[in-house]
């Protein structure tokens, strides 16, 4: 089987604001090269989201390289990138009358012939993504009538559809409840075994023991390791605001610091 | 899903009768009505027929109703497109400006000849042909000019609004130093009208409006793609930029040579998508952009033949027409079933 990779190197993202350079994480450098599920952690505004547009080709970088396989992921096109990376945003979609089913085949797309006819091949893909995210009950329903929950499954279902050796999620859990949570995690778990999956996510304490490897995003760049790396356990120590959340190396939780949000005796 | 392919099929073949039906009322119904019978006879060549009525019918009301079909489908495949790609139900063929430039061109020659002081003789529909495709191309070029540099699509849409009311000021200005005769002719060219083309004519609108359906077809899977917004199209691998610039050049060339040959036709464009989306209950641009122009086809068909006031000698601007039928049936749709989307 044909290993797949992405790695940047010295990789710096963020916008160009009238002709000024908003870096918003510098000197970025890691390799994902196994299969396996990586998780991008880091506070709200430190530019998570804003990486993962960059690695998925939506955005561009403002200096250095990212590699996807064995080319650099500027020298893809469009459709060839869409083969390696397929990706879900916390970007809401436009109302239309697509069906839950015709949102997943668009998964299809990039194989299917220039009329966007689909084959059967095609078609058992989409059934067995909806399958997988437990939404095949939804096939007939209009995307317009479901949850921000259900939506976020399909839009899930509509990227494994895609099958890529790589899958950028970006909060994929953000809108589900406890349990669906903990389905979608343990899916992606089990499909890491096959793929890349890079996610992020705020459920760190649901992330930590499911995780090969953690991403933290920290001081305006990005730190990489196992879990039982010291440097990732420092970083994990720091990461909050000490008067508020610990990190427990132990248990490998984070807590409340003196558990503040239960009620005080 | 079997059963909805069927619920489909039937559809379009009522569709495609109503087209049918259409086509032959509009031919027949006019200020002299041509019965079956009669029009069956200039068709099939038959030497009874009668010279008068196959004159009439073969380069008057056959190239009408056929420019009806082209600009009903047209303008409701543009204002489709316009939908899709600003993913934005108010959108409509002439939301780029195109329309005001062809307005504008056809003000500098109408109204702007004494202005700036030539004498012109514009009785001749030609030239008001030239004219309008001349400010069309022109609202075209800067809109794709500025496309090409712009990263924001919505920012595309206020560039359109922007010369729509930066031509629509200068056509004021215009007016303000013209004759009422002028006037006249001007606000006549902007009525709308769909019965003066030539067989040439016809031939030259068709195959713009061909070359457009073209580009459509070719895009069909992008713009399904481009339902879900340009981040997600991209991640399925649709060249945004490019897929921009050709569902742009599309319209306009939709938009504007209809614009050129018959005036602006308000309405059709915006509603018609509305209508078969509501229809058909679906988003895919496989069903839509036929249902699109099948109703189109039927609605401009159906507007004109009602434009014509049948057995009287007057006829009403189709550009009134379209608006005060088809106003009120997008209300009772959206009433109805209360949403609206792309």
């Amino acid at each position: 089987m044909k290993k797949h990779r992405i790695k940047t190197s010295n990789l710096t993202v963020g916008y160009h604001n009238n002709n000024e350079e908003l870096k918003i994480l510098s000197a970025i450098n890691f390799e994902l090269k196994n299969n396996g599920l990586y998780a991008l952690i880091g506070k709200n505004g430190t530019g998570k989201s804003t990486l993962l547009r960059t690695l998925c080709g939506l955005q561009t970088a403002l200096s250095g390289t990212i590699v996807i396989d064995d080319k650099t992921a500027t020298s893809y096109n469009a459709l060839a990138l869409a083969k390696k990376i397929s990706y879900v945003s916390t970007e809401r979609i436009p109302a239309s009358n697509l069906s839950v089913f015709e949102l997943v085949a668009l998964g299809r797309q990039p194989y299917s012939n220039w009329f966007g006819k689909y084959k059967k091949e095609d078609i058992s893909i989409i059934n067995t993504a909806l399958e997988q995210t437990n939404t095949l009950h939804l096939s007939n329903h209009k995307i317009q009538t479901l949850s921000d929950g259900q939506l976020q499954k399909v839009m899930l279902a509509r990227a494994l559809a895609q099958d890529t050796p790589i899958i950028i999620l970006d909060e994929p859990t953000t809108h589900l409840d406890m349990e669906n949570s903990v389905a979608i995690l343990l899916l992606l778990k089990t499909l890491s075994q096959h793929k890349i999956i890079l996610l992020s996510t705020h459920k760190i304490n649901e992330i930590i023991p499911l995780a090969t490897v953690l991403l933290l995003v920290k001081n305006n760049t990005l730190i990489s390791g196992k879990l039982s790396d010291l440097g990732i356990q420092n970083a994990l120590k720091t990461l909050f605001l000490d008067e508020i959340l610990n990190f427990d190396t132990k248990t490998q939780l984070f807590y409340v610091k003196n558990n503040k949000l239960r009620p005080q005796k | 899903m079997p059963k909805q392919a069927i619920k489909h099929k039937s559809y379009f073949l009522a569709l495609l009768l109503l087209v049918f039906v259409g086509f032959i009322m509009n031919i027949s119904l006019g200020s002299e009505h041509i019965t079956f019978k009669q029009l069956l006879a200039v068709i099939t060549n038959n030497k009874l027929a009668d010279q008068t009525w196959r004159y009439i019918i073969l380069n008057y009301r056959i190239p009408k109703a056929i420019t009806a079909i082209l600009a009903g489908a047209g303008l409701s495949i543009s204002g489709l497109l316009m939908q899709t790609l600003f993913r934005n139900p108010l959108a409509g063929p002439y939301v780029l400006g195109i329309s005001s430039g062809a307005s504008l061109g056809v003000a500098l020659l109408v109204l702007g000849a004494s202005f700036f002081g030539f004498q012109s003789t514009v009785s001749n529909s030609f030239s008001i042909i030239i004219a309008a495709s001349l400010g069309s191309f022109l609202v075209l070029l800067a809109v794709v000019l500025i496309a090409h540099k712009m990263q924001n699509t919505m920012a595309i849409l206020i560039v359109g609004l922007m010369f729509g009311s930066l031509t629509s000021a200068i056509v004021s200005i215009l007016a303000y130093f013209s004759s009422a005769e002028q006037l006249q002719q001007f606000i006549f060219w902007s009525f709308g009208s769909i019965g003066n083309l030539s067989w040439q004519e016809l031939g030259l609108l068709s195959l713009f409006i061909s070359i457009s359906f073209g580009l459509v077809l070719v895009n069909i899977k992008n713009l399904n793609s481009l339902l879900l917004g340009e981040n997600y199209a991209q991640s399925l691998g649709v060249n945004i930029k490019k897929t921009r610039i050709i569902i742009i050049l599309a319209t306009s060339l939709l938009a504007g040579s209809i614009t050129a040959f018959v005036g602006p036709i308000a309405f059709v464009g915006l509603a018609v998508p509305h209508i078969s989306r509501l229809l058909f209950k679906r988003s895919s641009h496989q069903i839509i952009s036929v249902a699109s122009l099948l109703i189109g086809a039927i609605v401009m068909l159906f507007a004109d033949t009602v434009a014509q006031l049948p057995t009287s000698e007057y006829t009403l601007p189709i550009n009134a027409v379209t608006t005060l039928f088809g106003a009120p049936l997008v209300v009772f749709l959206l009433v109805k079933y209360k949403k609206i989307s792309i």
